[in-house]
């Protein structure tokens, strides 16, 4: 199998200023009295020196406590943020569950909304026509789905934000903790869903806390801890390691 | 072959226009005129009601206190008001087109430069639907269109890639600044008395002509004055001189966007 996701001596570093001017006003107060304040620039490391492969196919977990560096990965692998230094290569389309529901409109229906967040994604109409009949029977949303976003639950933004991401067919697939929010019956299904869309030959990415479902589902545990990838193997050791780091 | 296609005109502004996501374009265009209309027929109507009012407040104070001479001077204001309104709203709305969009642009890769990109689209099809009125009351005061209607698609062009790549570059400005935005409604209004829009080109003093030449968006107005009321050809310096304002304005926002294109989503 090839190698879809390809990251080496990836840093991130992010830089902001502290102490400049906010607003125009305040900058023309300073110029006008000759001082330029630019601000002190801080520099903050979040990840640093990561390098790992991961195959066409695989089933990979990624852990690591609050804070580690986690979510930083998780936006450098779906193109948020570049990286400082190293270089990270995806080989491929990808379909990144990072907040599900992050485009829907609340005035729009749940079905206009298929096609607004599905085109966010990156498809086009004919992949979403494709896909709109398995997205509507997998979010079990029946008529609310002709109502607009903003008077659903939680819960139902949940299952059609799930349901469109991974009835669309990018080969990468990478969730992020979202899981957790769905209640068990819908958690279960969702697992099965993905573990059907693995079987397929797609390449998951599991960022998550929940070392039961890692042990339950992953080929392959990365663990970083302290902004570093302290861990990558099989998932027994990896989970163990895990734990050890969050102190259980 | 559209993949080489896009690369062979990547220097030429496929990333700028949005080409490679001309369906994300299309979804967003048509959920925000969705929402800003409220699916109802009122919606487009309120839109277009603004102008409307204003353009019959100025007839009134200018025409009928002030006695502008002006022949057909509601066409006058009308061809100066809408393409205003579009400008000014589109700038409004481009400016919190970053800021706004945040819980997108941090969890999904999206071009930055699409939102200004897309607000200004939306005002755009609000600015067509105003069109037909426009026409119909230069119709109604007897004037021939002939003229009007070859200059106003070129004058559109420029206006509206002048309402994007200011929308981009105060965009990106207002994630830094957010005082902007009390700031730009002053601009604005000053904007708007400093821009031929209720009045004439003609009507100005020799001292202060340079003001329409300056004004990066002057030239413009006075050029659909000319062919609307006018019935005239515009000169080659009104010709001309948008379109020069039109490519410094839209290199500025190239650079503009380049620059931040990856590093924003961090500073928001």
């Amino acid at each position: 199998m090839e190698n879809i996701i390809v990251a080496q001596n990836v840093t991130k570093t992010f830089s902001y200023r502290v102490d400049r001017p906010t607003s125009v006003k305040r900058m023309l107060i300073d110029l006008f009295r000759g001082r330029w304040n630019a601000g002190e620039k801080i520099e903050y490391c979040a990840l640093e020196d990561v390098t790992f492969e991961i195959k066409e196919g695989e089933f990979v977990g990624i852990m690591g406590r609050n804070g580690a560096g986690k979510s930083t990965l998780m936006k450098l692998i779906s193109g948020i943020y570049s990286p400082t230094s190293g270089s990270l290569n995806v080989h491929s389309n990808i379909a990144p569950l990072i907040e599900l529901g992050a485009g829907f409109h609340p005035d729009l229906s749940g079905y206009e909304n298929i096609f607004l967040n599905s085109a966010v994604l990156g498809f086009g109409r004919k992949a979403t026509l494709a896909a709109v009949d398995d997205i509507l029977s997998f979010a079990e949303l029946g008529e609310h789905i002709y109502k607009p976003v903003k008077t659903y639950s939680s819960g139902m933004v949940i299952r059609l934000g799930f349901s469109i991401a991974c009835n669309m067919t990018a080969p990468i697939l990478l969730i992020d903790e979202v899981l957790a929010v769905g209640d068990a019956g819908f958690q279960a299904k969702c697992y099965r869903k993905i573990s059907e869309l693995h079987q397929q030959g797609r390449t998951v990415v599991l960022i998550t806390h929940d070392s039961p479902s890692v042990l339950k589902y992953c080929q392959r545990c990365i663990v970083i801890d302290n902004k570093k990838k302290i861990y990558d193997g099989p998932v027994a050791e990896g989970v163990s390691l895990y734990l050890q780091t969050v102190g259980v | 072959m559209p993949s080489s296609l896009a690369l062979l005109l990547a220097p030429f502004g496929v990333d700028f226009f949005c080409l490679g996501k001309k369906y994300l374009v299309f979804n967003m265009v048509s959920r925000n005129l969705k929402s800003k209309y409220h699916r109802s027929v009122l919606g487009v109507f309120w839109t277009l009601v603004n102008p409307l009012a204003m353009a019959l407040v100025y007839y009134f104070v200018f025409k009928g206190i002030l006695r502008v001479k002006q022949d057909h001077y509601l066409v006058f204001i009308l061809c100066g008001q809408f393409p205003w309104n579009f400008f000014v709203q589109s700038l409004m709305e481009g400016l919190e087109s970053l800021v706004g969009n945040l819980g997108l642009i941090s969890k999904v890769p999206v071009p930055i430069q699409i939102f200004p990109f897309v607000g200004a689209v939306t005002n755009l099809v609000t600015l067509f639907l105003s069109l037909p009125i426009l026409l119909g009351v230069a119709l109604i005061s007897h004037l021939s269109i002939g003229i009007a209607l070859v200059c106003l698609p070129y004058y559109l062009v420029l206006l509206f890639l002048m309402c994007y790549s200011i929308s981009l570059v105060l965009s990106i400005a207002f994630v830094f600044f957010r005082d902007l935005r009390h700031l730009m409604s002053i601009v604005m209004q000053v904007w708007f008395f400093a821009t031929p829009v209720i009045y004439a080109d003609t009507m100005i003093p020799e001292r202060y002509h340079w003001i329409i030449y300056a004004n990066p968006v002057g030239t413009i107005f006075v050029g659909l004055h000319r062919a609307f009321v006018d019935q005239a050809w515009p000169s080659q310096a009104m010709t001309l001189v948008p379109l020069a304002w039109v490519a410094v304005f839209v290199s500025i926002s190239i650079v503009a966007y380049k620059g931040w294109a990856r590093g924003i989503v961090e500073q928001i």
